[in-house]
């Protein structure tokens, strides 16, 4: 399994992850169908990496899903 | 209507445009042309595959692959959830019998014909099997979102943000137990009892079936060699009594190891075959011996074999080969963004949230070693300390 040699910063993946679920949370609200966007968008938005960006956006996604209310 | 389902030869025989035959594209065409399964042919299947059935409960340890396919459950529609699950034969009935009455897709991903935990921790479930399945399915044409839910179980080898970067699906785990998928798919939240791992009678009658067959398999012939074949019957009916004993009863027998509590199962046979000395005289003495050694050798089987074949407990190999674990959990505080994803992993309840939100190893003793939490950690914040002494053992030396 690839590891990425770059080092995580936590305040980053948090930024993402918090928006990304809320943004789940409003789109189902207005019914809408949510997009998961780009990471490197999401990178360039946040001012974080890539690889920060991508991890963000998966654990707001299974928070979303898996959330214990 | 279990559902209907679209296999790999039949994807390749007509249109290879199309993940169905005869479809044009749109999900309504493919309710009217795709074959379905009614239920009077289940009925005559439940008959034909009793004896297939039979095996799979007492040989569960045996690999039992079924084909990697995409199954169609209900009348799915473009915005309906994707789940995944392994080709084990016995894992997909249970799957799909579970999501009877739920529109869906499943994807049965090949994994060596094994279940979920197993083929996600031993390599046989990963990536790769996920983009072997998507590709071959084409399931993407059939979807306009790209969400998988994976078993929660197989947190332990497939990494979310591996599989995002290279298949460009999310996935999120769902509930460890099929049945629970219908409410979590209904309510989109995973309560305690969805994530944590029961260890119901149920369950323990089926791995005492699974550990019997396995423990006879293997280990009957070498007393058989040596106190003669005709022990062959009352050898597997003992470790049918041990495996039944130390199963059912794991939660309320004394001992520390598996082995005392497999004693105390075969503590009475031992008083009563000694005890049968009065009654039958010295010249069973002999015969009485070899029960005894027999009677000890199916509780040590038992007792060794137990932890392998439950969820609860961690495979004592390591530490008995090794004489230390091989995995040490740690959490690194400033890493820690209190997301709680080790939890949503944990199948044993591990973790909870201190004081600052951040999350806190609080149960260690009943750590089941699976490495979830490190691998899902989306700040790599749970490390395995044994690993890491060695790291800086070798970075040091």
């Amino acid at each position: 399994m690839e590891q990425p040699a770059t080092q995580i910063r936590p305040e980053g993946v948090a930024a993402v992850a918090r928006w990304w679920r809320q943004s789940l949370e409003e789109a189902e609200l207005r019914g809408e169908a949510s997009v998961s966007p780009e990471p490197k968008e999401v990178a360039v938005q946040f001012r974080c990496s890539e690889e920060e960006a991508l991890r963000g956006l998966t654990a707001g996604e299974q928070l979303y899903w898996g959330g214990t209310g | 209507m279990r559902g209907s389902e679209t296999t790999l030869e039949q994807n390749a025989g007509g249109n290879k445009q199309r993940p169905y035959d005869g479809a044009n594209g749109s999900v309504g065409a493919l309710d009217a042309t795709a074959p379905r399964e009614g239920r009077e042919v289940q009925t005559s299947n439940f008959l034909r595959e009793l004896p297939k059935r039979l095996f799979q409960i007492v040989f569960r340890v045996v690999p039992y692959p079924t084909r990697p396919r995409l199954i169609r459950i209900g009348n799915p529609g473009r915005r309906s959830p994707v789940l995944v699950t392994t080709n084990y034969d016995l894992t997909v009935r249970r799957v799909r019998r579970a999501l009877d009455g739920v529109d869906c897709w499943l994807l049965v991903a090949p994994a060596g014909g094994v279940d979920v935990w197993c083929a996600a921790s031993g390599g046989r479930f990963t990536i790769e099997s996920i983009i072997s399945i998507l590709k071959t399915t084409r399931i993407g044409e059939l979807v306009d979102h790209r969400r998988l839910i994976l078993p929660q179980l197989c947190a332990t080898g497939i990494n979310l943000f591996e599989l995002r970067r290279r298949t460009g699906w999310a996935g999120v785990f769902g509930p460890v137990q099929a049945e629970d998928v219908p409410e979590y798919l209904r309510t989109r939240r995973k309560p305690e009892a969805m994530m944590r791992v029961p260890f119901a009678l149920r369950e323990r009658l089926e791995m005492a079936i699974a550990m019997w067959g396995s423990l006879t398999l293997r280990y009957t012939l070498f007393p058989c060699i040596v106190f003669g074949w005709r022990i062959a019957p009352g050898f597997a009916l003992l470790l049918a009594l041990m495996c039944l004993g130390v199963s059912l009863g794991c939660f309320v027998l004394p001992g520390k190891t598996f082995v005392q509590k497999a004693g105390f199962v075969a503590l009475p046979v031992i008083v009563g075959l000694i005890g049968s000395l009065v009654f039958l005289g010295q010249g069973a003495a002999l015969p009485i011996v070899e029960w005894t050694v027999l009677v000890g050798l199916a509780a040590f089987l038992a007792g060794t074999a137990f932890p392998s074949y439950s969820p609860l407990w961690a495979c004592g190999y390591s530490k008995l080969f090794y004489g230390a674990s091989d995995l040490r959990l740690a959490i690194r505080e400033e890493q820690c963004i209190g997301c709680k994803i080790c939890d949503l992993v944990c199948p044993v309840e591990c973790f909870a949230p201190g004081e600052n939100r951040k999350m806190l190893f609080v149960n260690p003793d009943i750590c089941v070693g699976c490495g979830a939490c490190v691998i899902q950690c989306p700040t790599d914040a749970i490390i395995n300390q044994v690993a890491e002494d060695h790291r800086l053992q070798t970075a040091c030396g």
